[in-house]
C-alpha cells in the first residue's frame, strides 16, 4: 500500500488545529441537540405530571412498565462496561494525531502483514481517511461516544437492543477496516498480542445486548458464550503451541534472532508512555528473552486449561476458569499489550479487557439468572414482557420509557453528527483542502498585472499571454528534466483541469520551462509524454531562448539556479492564477510536499477553486 | 428476582462442542496457513554487476564519474562528473553541467578521444535521459535527449563522433539499441534484444541480454550475454543487419558461458572485458579484437567475496579492473593490451571508487567518503599511493526526495 497516506507528520499543526476546530463545532452542535432534548424532556415531564404520572410511572390507569424483572446481571455488565469502553475509545479517537496518524500508523500498519486482498479491502477506508482526515477522525469520535452513551442511557427495551446492534455494526467496521480482521489472516497470529482483535468482542457483546431479554432467563445463553470462549481459548492454545512460529524462542544469545514474543514486547516498550510502564514492559521482555520457552509453555497450558473449564460450563469449574482468565488477561494487558492505548494513536485498550468482560458475562449468565417462576402465570410474567402498547401512549405515561427514548435519540444524534459528514466525505472523490493547506498554506489573494510575454509551446508554436485574455490561466514554472516535484505539480494541474469539468474550456494551464540548459521543445514534449499531458488540450508548456526565459522568470519572480553536487536545478515553486483581464488573482505555493494521492488531489482542489474564482471574477 | 445458581440440565453436549470447535479449528488452520513460508529466490540477476564508476580519456583530458553522498540511500546518492585536463594534475567537478539530478548515475562515452558524451540516467519520476556533449574540455556543452532511459551499464553509450551515436535504453519492449547519425536528439531503434535474439546469430548465441555498445571503425557493435557456452556475444551491424563477429573467440574460453561487461574502441580494434563462468567459478578476461582475430588475457579469478567496483580503459588499449572484497584491501588489476596478462598494482586506498590513468605513467585513485573525494597517486614502479588533492562536494541531501 505504498503511497497510501497523506505523507504529512501526524502532529501537523494545521491539521491538528482544524481537527480541534471541527470537534469544537460539532461539540457545540451536539450541545444544542442535548439542550433541545432537555427541553423536550422537561415539556414531556410537565405533561406527564399534569396527568398524574409519578417518576415510578404510577399512572392512574395501570403500571406502564413492561418489565417484570430487573435487567439480567450479565446483560447489564456488558451494556455498562462496553458503553464505558466505547466512550473511552471515542475519547482516544480525539487525540491530536488521529487525523493524520490513523491511516499510516494504525490502518496501514495493521494490514501490512495481511494478504493482498485484505490490504486491498482496507485501502477503501484508507483512501477515505487519508483524503478526508478531519471528517473521518471526528466521525470516529462522535460515533463511538454516541454508541457508548446510547448503551449507558438505554438500559431496557428496543432502544437498548438497537444500541447493541449499533455496537455490532460499528465494531464490525472497526474489525474489518481498522484491525484488518484482527490480523487473523496475517502470520504470527497469537492470543498474547490480542488475536482475534478487540473489535470482535465489541461485536459479540453487541450481539448479546441485542438479544431479547428473555434469552437471559435461562443459562443457555451463558453456556453458549462460555463454550464459544472455551473453543476459542483451546484453539489459541493449539496455535500458541504450533511449532515454527517463533513463540518457543526467546533470544538465545545477545544479537541472535529474537523470538516473536520478545520482539513484540520490545516494540511495545518503545511506545511513548510513562517511564514506570515502559520499564515494567522492558523488564518482562528481558524475562521472555531468557525464558522464552518456559513463558510459551505457561501460556499454552494456561490457555488450554481456562478453555477447558469454559467448555465444561459447570459453575464451579467456570468460576476457577474465570478467575484464572481474568488474571491472565490482566497480566497480558499490562505486560504484553502494554495497556494498548499509549503513544498518541492508541484507539482502544486492546482485546484483553473486552474479552474478559465477555467470559465474565457468560459466567454471570449461568450463575445469576432471573428466578424461574413456579406458577404458569408467574412464568409468563417473568419471561414475557407485558403486551406492547403504542409508543405514543408509553411516552405519555411512562417516564422511564420517555427518558430512555429521549436519551437514545440524543445518543443517535451524537452518532449522526459524526457519521453524516463522514458519509458525505466518502462520496467526495477529491481530497479535503486542508491537506494542501498543511503543505503550502492558503492561496494568497492579490491583484497584480500579469506581465505579457511570447514564448514557444511544446510543439514549437508561438504563444502570447495577451492572446489568451478572456481565459483564466494557471501559470507555473517546471524543470523539464526534474526528477521529483515538477512531474507531481504537472499531475496536480491535470487533476485540477479534470475537476473544472466544462469550465476547463475557459482555462489555460501554462508551465514555463525552468531549466536553463534543456530549453528545446523536444524536452517539453518528452516531459509531456512522460506525464501523459499530450492529450490535455489546454495544457501549454512554454520555452524560448535563454534570454526570453530569464525575462519571464524575472517578471514573475521565479528563481532558477544551477545546483552543485549533482542536484537538479533549483527553482521556486509557485503558481499564479490569472483572470481573463490579465490580473493575477491568486498566488499559490506549489511545493507538492509528500506528493501522495491525497496531497495531489487536495492541491488540485485548491487550484481548481482558485481558477473557478478567476473565471467568475472577470 | 436474581437467583444464584443454575437451572436446567448441565449435561455436556458433545456434538454442540464439535460444532463450536469447527469454526475455531478453521480459523487456526487459516492462521497456520498464513504463517511465514519460504519463497523461491529469484535468479535473474546478472552474474557480475556492472558498476557505473569509471574513467575515460579524451584529447582534452580525463573524465571520471563516481557516486558520492549517502550511498545506501538511492535518492541521496549523487554521481559526480570529474575532469582533469590533459597535462594537468588537479581535478575539478563538472557535474553542474548536467543541470539535472544525477541520482540514477552518469554514463560516459569518449567520441574517439575528441569529445565526451554524458548520459544522465533517469531516476525517481524522470523516465528519459538527457544527454550533454562537449568537445572543448567542458567549456561549452550541447544537449540532446533519449526518449527512453539509459540502462545501467557503463558502456550503454558509444560515440564515433558528435553525430554518430549508439545508446542502450530500457523501453517497454525491453532493452533496445538506438542509433543516431544526426546528433544528440534524433534517434531511431536499431535493434531490440528480442529481435537480436531471434536472428540466426542471436539464436546461435542464445542471447539473454545486451550489455554494451561500441564502434569499431565506424561500425556499430553490441555486446551481450550468451547462454550457449563458448559463444562470445559481440554483434556488428552492417546495412541494418546484425551478425556475430565472425572470428572465433579465444580457445581458452571454450565451454564457458561468456558475458560481455565492457566494450571499448581503441586504435583499429576493440577491447572487451568478459565475465566468464565455467559453472563453478567466475573470472574476468580481457580480450582484444584486432585485424579480425581475438586474443585474450589470462583469467582473473573472482572469489565469492569479490565485488567488481569499477572497470575502464587504461592508456592505450589496456583495461583496468578494481575489485573490492568484503574484507581486506581492494585490488587493482591491469591488462595492458593484446596478449598481456593481468598485472596487480599496489592495493588502492580505502574508498577508492575508480582509477584514472595519467598523467604520464602514474595512476590516480579517486577515493570517496560521503561528501569528500580524495585523489591518491601511484607513480610508476612505486608500491605506495600518495595523497594529493581533496575535493569537498557540497551535496544537497534531500533535494531529490
Amino acid at each position: 500500500m505504498s503511497g497510501m497516506s497523506t505523507g504529512l507528520e501526524a502532529n501537523d499543526q494545521t491539521v491538528v488545529s482544524a481537527f480541534h476546530r471541527a470537534l469544537l463545532t460539532q461539540g457545540l452542535v451536539i450541545l444544542l441537540i442535548l439542550m433541545l432534548v432537555g427541553v423536550v424532556w422537561i415539556l414531556l415531564r410537565a405533561f406527564q405530571l399534569s396527568r398524574g404520572v409519578t417518576s415510578q410511572g404510577a399512572a392512574p390507569a395501570a403500571s406502564p412498565s413492561p418489565f417484570t424483572f430487573p435487567e439480567p446481571a450479565a446483560r447489564r455488565l456488558l451494556r455498562l462496561s462496553f458503553g464505558a469502553l466505547w466512550i473511552f475509545d471515542g475519547v482516544l479517537q480525539s487525540q491530536p494525531k488521529m487525523p493524520l496518524g490513523m491511516g499510516p500508523d494504525v490502518i496501514q500498519s495493521t494490514a501490512a502483514a495481511s494478504p493482498a486482498w485484505v490490504q486491498h479491502l482496507d485501502n477503501a477506508l484508507l483512501t477515505v481517511w487519508n483524503y478526508h482526515p478531519i471528517a473521518t477522525a471526528t466521525a470516529a469520535v462522535w460515533i463511538q461516544l454516541g454508541i457508548g452513551v446510547w448503551l449507558l442511557a438505554a438500559p431496557r427495551g428496543n432502544w437498548s437492543r438497537l444500541a447493541g446492534l449499533a455496537s455490532v455494526l460499528w465494531g464490525l467496521n472497526v474489525w474489518v477496516f481498522g484491525e484488518a480482521f484482527g490480523g487473523i489472516f496475517a502470520p504470527g497470529l497469537t492470543w498474547l498480542f490480542g488475536a482475534p482483535g478487540a473489535a470482535v468482542f465489541y461485536c459479540v457483546a453487541g450481539v448479546l445486548i441485542a438479544l431479547r431479554e428473555s434469552a437471559w432467563t435461562t443459562p443457555r445463553t451463558g453456556r453458549i458464550v462460555l463454550r464459544g470462549m472455551g473453543v476459542f481459548f483451546v484453539g489459541m492454545a493449539v496455535l500458541q503451541a504450533w511449532p515454527g512460529r517463533g513463540f518457543w524462542q526467546g533470544e538465545p544469545r545477545a544479537g541472535a534472532v529474537s523470538g516473536t514474543l520478545t520482539t513484540m514486547i520490545r516494540e511495545m516498550s518503545e511506545t511513548p508512555q510513562p517511564h514506570l510502564l515502559s520499564s515494567l514492559v522492558r523488564s518482562f521482555g528481558g524475562f521472555v528473552a531468557t525464558h522464552g520457552w518456559e513463558v510459551n509453555l505457561f501460556a499454552v497450558i494456561a490457555l488450554a486449561a481456562i478453555g477447558t473449564t469454559f467448555l465444561a460450563a459447570r459453575p464451579s469449574l467456570v468460576r476457577a476458569g474465570v478467575i484464572a482468565g481474568c488474571v491472565l488477561c490482566l497480566a497480558d494487558w499490562i505486560l504484553i499489550e502494554d495497556f494498548g492505548f499509549f503513544g498518541g494513536i492508541g484507539t482502544d485498550p486492546n482485546s484483553m479487557i473486552p474479552m474478559a468482560l465477555v467470559f465474565v458475562a457468560g459466567y454471570l449468565a449461568i450463575t445469576r439468572v432471573p428466578v424461574l417462576a413456579t406458577s404458569e402465570a408467574d412464568a409468563h410474567a417473568t419471561t414475557q414482557q407485558a403486551p406492547a402498547r403504542p409508543w405514543r401512549e408509553r411516552l405519555r405515561a411512562d417516564p422511564a420509557y420517555a427518558f430512555r427514548a429521549l436519551a437514545a435519540l440524543a445518543a443517535l444524534a451524537i452518532t449522526a453528527v459524526g457519521a453524516v459528514p463522514m458519509a458525505l466525505a466518502a462520496t467526495e472523490p477529491h481530497a479535503d483542502r486542508i491537506i494542501a493547506e498543511a503543505v503550502d498554506g492558503t492561496p494568497n489573494a492579490v491583484d497584480l498585472s500579469a506581465t505579457p510575454f511570447t514564448l514557444l509551446d511544446q510543439h514549437g508554436q508561438p504563444v502570447s499571454l495577451t492572446a489568451l485574455h478572456g481565459r483564466a490561466i494557471a501559470l507555473t514554472f517546471l524543470d523539464d528534466v526534474c526528477t521529483s516535484d515538477c512531474p507531481i505539480i504537472a499531475q496536480e494541474f491535470r487533476l485540477a483541469d479534470g475537476m473544472l469539468g466544462a469550465d476547463a474550456r475557459r482555462v489555460e494551464l501554462i508551465a514555463v520551462d525552468a531549466n536553463p540548459l534543456y530549453i528545446a521543445p523536444d524536452y517539453l514534449a518528452a516531459f509531456d509524454r512522460q506525464e501523459g499531458l499530450e492529450g490535455v488540450p489546454n495544457w501549454l508548456y512554454l520555452t524560448g531562448s535563454l534570454a526570453q526565459l530569464k525575462s519571464v522568470w524575472s517578471s514573475y519572480g521565479a528563481t532558477v539556479e544551477y545546483s552543485p553536487g549533482g542536484a537538479m536545478i533549483a527553482h521556486s515553486e509557485s503558481a499564479d492564477v490569472i483572470d481573463g483581464d490579465g490580473h493575477i488573482r491568486y498566488v499559490l505555493d506549489t511545493d507538492p510536499g509528500p506528493g501522495t494521492g491525497a496531497s495531489k488531489s487536495s492541491f488540485a482542489v485548491t487550484l481548481a477553486d482558485a481558477l473557478e474564482s478567476a473565471i467568475h471574477s472577470s | 428476582m436474581i437467583a444464584e445458581g443454575t437451572s436446567g440440565a448441565e449435561r455436556r453436549s458433545a456434538p454442540r462442542v464439535i460444532v463450536l470447535a469447527l469454526p475455531a479449528l478453521t480459523a487456526i488452520l487459516l492462521a497456520a496457513c498464513g504463517s511465514p513460508s519460504r519463497t523461491p529466490s529469484g535468479s535473474a540477476a546478472p552474474s557480475i554487476p556492472t558498476p557505473l564508476a569509471t574513467s575515460v580519456q579524451t584529447s582534452a583530458g580525463t573524465w571520471a564519474t563516481v557516486a558520492m553522498g549517502h550511498l545506501n540511500q538511492p535518492l541521496n546518492t549523487f554521481w559526480q562528473l570529474l575532469f582533469r585536463p590533459a597535462g594537468g594534475t588537479s581535478w575539478s567537478n563538472q557535474v553542474q553541467a548536467t543541470a539535472a539530478a544525477t541520482n540514477g548515475g552518469l554514463v560516459l562515452a569518449s567520441a574517439r578521444g575528441r569529445g565526451l558524451l554524458v548520459g544522465v540516467r533517469p531516476t525517481n519520476l524522470l523516465t528519459f535521459s538527457p544527454l550533454i556533449f562537449t568537445s572543448d574540455a567542458g567549456r561549452s556543452w550541447s544537449t540532446g535527449l533519449l526518449g527512453e532511459g539509459l540502462v545501467a551499464h557503463p558502456d550503454a553509450l558509444a560515440a564515433n563522433s558528435a553525430s554518430q551515436l549508439l545508446a542502450l535504453v530500457s523501453a517497454r519492449a525491453g532493452t533496445q539499441v538506438l542509433s543516431s547519425n544526426s546528433g544528440l536528439s534524433w534517434w531511431r531503434t536499431s535493434i531490440t534484444t528480442s529481435a537480436l535474439a531471434a536472428t540466426v546469430s542471436g539464436r546461435s548465441c542464445g542471447l539473454a541480454s545486451i550489455t554494451a555498445v561500441a564502434y569499431i571503425n565506424g561500425t556499430a557493435l553490441a555486446g551481450g550475454s550468451c547462454s550457449r557456452p563458448g559463444v562470445l556475444g559481440i554483434f556488428s551491424e552492417r546495412a541494418g543487419s546484425w551478425r556475430l563477429l565472425e572470428a572465433a573467440p579465444p580457445s581458452s574460453l571454450e565451454g564457458d558461458r561468456i558475458e560481455v561487461l565492457a566494450l571499448q574502441a581503441g586504435g583499429d580494434g576493440v577491447g572487451a572485458l568478459l565475465g566468464i563462468s565455467d559453472g563453478s567459478a567466475i573470472s574476468l578476461v580481457a580480450a582484444w579484437y584486432v585485424d579480425g582475430r581475438w586474443s585474450s588475457s589470462r583469467a582473473l579469478p573472482l572469489s565469492a567475496s569479490d565485488e567488481v567496483s569499477s572497470f575502464g580503459p587504461t592508456r592505450g588499449n589496456g583495461i583496468f579492473v578494481l575489485l573490492r572484497a568484503s574484507s581486506g584491501p581492494a585490488q587493482l588489476a591491469v591488462a595492458s593490451g593484446p596478449g598481456a596478462g593481468w598485472q596487480q598494482l599496489a592495493p588502492p586506498p580505502a574508498g577508492t571508487a575508480t582509477v584514472a590513468f595519467g598523467p604520464a605513467s602514474s595512476v590516480e585513485a579517486l577515493a570517496v567518503q560521503d561528501t569528500v573525494l580524495s585523489v591518491w597517486t601511484l607513480t610508476a614502479h612505486s608500491r605506495e599511493w600518495v595523497h594529493g588533492q581533496t575535493i569537498k562536494v557540497p551535496i544537497e541531501f534531500g533535494s531529490s526526495e
